[in-house]
C-alpha cells in the first residue's frame, strides 16, 4: 500500500501522471479542505445571500403583482414585461440612459486622456492641480447634483445667469427647464465629476509606459503629437477598457444626479431607467412590474457590457 | 490534531454567526415592560421636536403609556419604510395613511377601521369624505387639512392698483399683466416635482360647480379626464400662453420660488403656510397675504386636502393604548397642541385654531372645504397618475403640450393601470 510521500510510477518505472519526479504525488489534505471553507465560506455566503437571492427573488417577482404590502402575489405571466414595453415614460428613460451612457463614456475618454498627458509634465502646483481635479470623485454624486442645480438655476438669480447677466448682459438660460438644455446639462455636470477621476487612471497607466520608447521615439524624429498617437494611445488601450467599462455600468445605472438636478423632467427628458425602477417599485408599489424592469435591464446591460469587452479587446489586439 | 482544531474553528465560527443571526431577527417583546406600562410604537413622519410635548401630555395623562416614537421624512421614504415594516411584521401600532399609499394600505387590509371609533366624532363628518374612506368605512384621523394658495406681495399689488383679492380669473389675468407691464414677474410656481397648486384649485372649483363626484365619474368609466379636466387646463394655461407665470417654474424647487418672492422679483407665488416663517425670515418688512385661485366663474378655491392621517395598525400590539393617542390628538386640547406645534390648520370639531393674520383667509376657506387635490380625489393609483401629470404639466407650460393632450395622457396612462 503506498504512503501519502510515495512516489507512483507506471510499469517501467517513469513517474506516473499526475505525480512529480521532484517529489511526491499530493494529495489534499483534510486541513486544505476546512481552510478553504473557512476563507471562501463568507465570501460565497455573501454572494448567495446578497446577490443570488435577490435576483431569484426578483425574476420569481417578474411573473407575479406582487406590491410590497402583502404576502401573497398572484402569478401574471408576462404581463409586467408587456407593460414595460408600453409605457411611454420608460421608453423615454431608456432613450435618455443611453444617450447619457454613450455622451458620458466618449466626453470622459476625450477629457480624461489629454488631461492625463498635461498631470504626468513636470510643473509648479503639479500635485495640487492633480488633488483640485480628483475632487469631484469624492464627495456624493446626489451632493453635487444640488450644488450644480443652484449654480444652473434657470431664473436670473441662478448662479451662472447672474454671472452671465453681470459680465455679458445675457438674459437668463434655462439651463435645467429647456429640455435640450437640460440634458446637455446633466451630462456636463457628469462629466465634469468623472474627468478628474478617469484622468488619475489613465495617469496612472501613463507612468508605467517605459521612457525609452519616447527616447527611441524622439531619435527617429517623431514629433510631440506622433508619439502621443502611436505610442502613447495604443499603450494606453488597457486602461481605456477599465475606464470605459467603468463609465458604461456608471452610465446605464445613472439615478442620483439627474434625480437631485431635474428630477427626471422636465416631461421625462432626463428620466433613466434606475429611476423608473426606483419608482415603480418604492413609491407606485409596482414591485412586479419593477423587478421586469430591472430583469430586462440587467440582460440588456450584460449583453452592453459584453460587446464592449469583445470589440475593445479586438481594438487592443489590433493596435497592441 | 491540526485538521480537528480546523474544523472546531469553523464549527465555532458558524455556531456565533448562527447565534448572532437568530439574535438580530429577535424583535423585543414591546406590550409590556417592568411595572406594567405598556409601549405604544408610533411611526411618525413630523419630527420629534414637533411632537415631543403633545407626547409628553398624552404620556402625563396616560401614566402607564410611553410612546416609542420613530420617524420617516415624508413621503416616498416613510412610505417605503412603512411598507417594508408591514412586509416585514415590524410596523408600528400607529402610522400615518397619506394619498398615495392609502389604496394599498386600504386593499391590503393594513388599517384598522376607525368609523364607530369615539374619538372619530371630533372629526369633520365623522371622517367621511376626507380621503381615507372608502365603501362607507373611515380608515384614517385627519385632525388637520393643508392648503396652498396664491400669496402676493401687497407692496406690488398696491403698486398695481389692487384694492381688493381678484374676485374672477379674468380679474387675475388682468392683475398679472399690470405686473408684467411693471417688470415684474407675475406669477411664479415650484413645477420640479409637484403638481401644480393653481391648476388643481381650477380644477377643484371647476368639480365644485358640477357637483356630485366627478373623480368618481372618471375612475368607474362613466366620464373621462378629457371630459372634466379639459377646461381648467385651459384655464390654466393661460397663465403660460400669455406670458405670465415663467416658464422656470418647471425646473425650481419651492425655496428658489420662495427667494425670489423675498426679494420682491415675483408679484404671487403659490405655496401654503409652512411658508410664513421663511418668508418673514427672509425678507421681515415684506407684507403679504393668502389668497385663494379665482376660478373662471367666480368660485374661490384652493389646492389642499385633509392631511395625512393617523391608523391604527390592524396587528397592532397595543390597539387600546393606540386608540388612546388618537383620541388625544383629536381632543381639544391635542388640537390646540398640534397647531400650536405644527402651525396646522386643525380641522376637528372641538376647536377653531389659530394661524397667522397672512393666512386667516385660507384657514377659514380650508376649514370650509374650498380644497382639492387630485391624488385624494383619484381612487386608485395616485401615485402613478401623479407621476405622469407632474411630467405632462412640465410640458404643458413649456408649450410641448396642449390641454386635451395633457387630460387624454392622463386617460392613456389610468388605462395602462387597467
Amino acid at each position: 500500500m503506498t504512503a501519502a510521500t510515495d512516489v507512483i510510477t507506471n510499469v517501467d518505472g517513469t513517474p506516473a501522471r499526475g505525480s512529480d519526479a521532484r517529489g511526491p504525488v499530493r494529495r489534499l489534505p483534510w486541513r486544505s479542505s476546512a481552510s478553504s471553507v473557512i476563507i471562501y465560506g463568507p465570501i460565497i455566503a455573501v454572494l448567495v445571500v446578497l446577490f443570488l437571492i435577490p435576483l431569484g427573488q426578483s425574476i420569481y417577482y417578474s411573473f407575479t403583482d406582487f406590491n410590497g404590502y402583502s404576502t401573497t402575489a398572484k402569478f401574471v405571466g408576462l404581463k409586467n414585461y408587456a407593460s414595460v414595453f408600453a409605457d411611454p415614460s420608460l421608453r423615454a428613460a431608456l432613450f435618455f440612459t443611453i444617450v447619457y451612457t454613450f455622451a458620458t463614456v466618449i466626453i470622459v475618454t476625450i477629457v480624461a486622456i489629454p488631461l492625463a498627458v498635461i498631470l504626468d509634465q513636470k510643473f509648479r502646483g503639479r500635485n495640487f492641480v492633480r488633488s483640485m481635479l480628483f475632487f469631484p470623485a469624492i464627495p456624493s454624486v446626489a451632493i453635487l447634483g444640488l450644488v450644480w442645480s443652484f449654480i444652473l438655476s434657470p431664473l436670473a438669480s441662478g448662479m451662472l445667469n447672474a454671472i452671465l447677466h453681470a459680465l455679458f448682459g445675457l438674459a437668463p438660460v434655462p439651463w435645467l427647464s429647456d429640455p435640450l438644455l437640460a440634458r446637455g446639462s446633466v451630462i456636463f455636470v457628469a462629466v465634469w465629476a468623472q474627468a478628474g477621476w478617469h484622468a488619475v487612471l489613465y495617469l496612472a497607466y501613463l507612468q508605467s509606459i517605459p521612457r525609452d520608447y519616447y527616447e527611441a521615439a524622439m531619435i527617429d524624429g517623431a514629433s510631440t503629437r506622433q508619439q502621443f498617437f502611436y505610442i502613447t494611445l495604443p499603450l494606453l488601450m488597457p486602461a481605456m477598457l477599465i475606464s470605459q467599462v467603468l463609465l458604461t455600468t456608471a452610465g446605464l445605472k445613472v439615478y442620483d444626479l439627474p434625480f437631485t438636478l431635474t428630477k427626471g423632467g422636465p416631461g421625462y427628458v432626463t428620466f433613466t431607467i434606475t429611476q423608473g425602477i426606483l419608482q415603480n417599485g418604492l413609491t407606485l408599489g409596482q414591485v412586479g412590474q419593477a423587478s421586469a424592469l430591472s430583469v430586462l435591464f440587467m440582460v440588456f446591460v450584460i449583453a452592453v457590457l459584453v460587446t464592449q469587452m469583445v470589440l475593445s479587446r479586438r481594438a487592443e489586439g489590433r493596435v497592441l | 490534531m491540526t485538521h480537528r482544531r480546523a474544523y472546531s474553528a469553523a464549527l465555532a465560527v458558524l455556531a456565533s454567526a448562527a447565534i448572532a443571526l437568530s439574535l438580530i431577527g429577535c424583535s423585543s417583546d414591546n406590550s409590556s415592560g417592568s411595572g406594567g406600562t405598556t409601549t405604544l410604537t408610533y411611526f411618525a413622519w413630523d419630527t420629534k421636536p414637533l411632537m415631543q410635548p403633545l407626547m409628553d401630555e398624552f404620556e402625563k395623562e396616560n401614566p402607564t403609556i410611553k410612546i416609542d416614537y420613530s420617524f420617516a421624512p415624508p413621503q416616498e421614504q416613510y412610505n417605503a419604510t412603512l411598507q417594508k415594516r408591514i412586509l416585514s411584521g415590524t410596523a408600528a401600532d400607529v402610522y400615518m395613511i397619506d394619498g398615495e399609499n392609502r389604496t394599498a394600505l386600504i386593499d391590503n387590509h393594513d388599517v384598522t377601521d376607525l368609523t364607530d371609533k369615539p374619538f372619530m366624532k371630533n372629526i369633520q363628518n365623522g371622517g367621511h369624505g376626507n380621503g381615507y374612506d372608502a365603501n362607507g368605512h373611515v380608515y384614517g384621523m385627519n385632525v388637520s387639512s393643508w392648503g396652498n394658495g396664491l400669496v402676493i406681495n401687497m407692496k406690488l399689488a398696491k403698486e398695481a392698483g389692487m384694492t381688493e383679492p381678484p374676485k374672477t380669473w379674468a380679474e387675475l389675468l388682468q392683475l398679472c399683466q399690470k405686473f408684467k407691464d411693471m417688470g415684474v414677474t407675475p406669477v411664479e410656481e415650484a413645477l420640479n416635482g409637484n403638481v401644480s397648486p393653481i391648476l388643481a384649485a381650477l380644477v377643484g372649483a371647476e368639480f365644485a360647480q358640477e357637483g356630485g363626484d366627478p373623480d368618481a365619474a372618471i375612475f368607474s368609466g362613466k366620464s373621462t379626464f378629457a371630459a372634466q379636466w379639459t377646461k381648467p387646463l385651459q384655464t390654466y394655461n393661460e397663465l403660460y400662453q400669455h406670458g405670465y407665470a415663467t416658464k422656470a417654474s418647471v425646473s425650481i424647487d419651492p425655496s428658489e420660488m420662495v427667494n425670489e418672492f423675498a426679494n420682491g422679483k415675483v408679484a404671487m407665488i403659490v405655496t401654503g403656510p409652512e411658508q410664513v416663517a421663511p418668508i418673514h425670515a427672509a425678507a421681515p418688512d415684506l407684507k403679504f397675504e393668502y389668497m385663494a385661485v379665482p376660478g373662471p366663474d367666480g368660485g374661490q378655491f384652493y389646492a389642499g386636502s385633509a392631511s395625512a392621517s393617523y391608523a391604527i395598525n390592524p396587528k397592532a400590539k397595543e390597539p387600546d393604548a393606540a386608540a388612546k393617542w388618537l383620541a388625544f390628538l383629536s381632543s381639544a386640547e391635542g388640537a390646540k397642541m398640534y397647531n400650536k406645534q405644527l402651525n396646522a390648520i386643525t380641522t376637528t370639531t372641538n376647536f377653531k385654531p389659530t394661524v397667522d393674520p397672512s393666512i386667516q383667509t385660507m384657514a377659514d376657506g380650508i376649514r370650509a372645504g374650498h380644497i382639492y387635490w387630485p391624488v385624494i380625489g383619484w381612487k386608485r393609483d395616485q401615485q402613478a397618475l401623479s407621476n405622469t401629470l407632474v411630467a405632462e404639466q412640465q410640458q404643458l407650460a413649456l408649450g410641448q403640450l396642449s390641454p386635451a393632450q395633457v387630460a387624454a395622457g392622463l386617460d392613456a396612462k389610468l388605462k395602462q393601470l387597467g
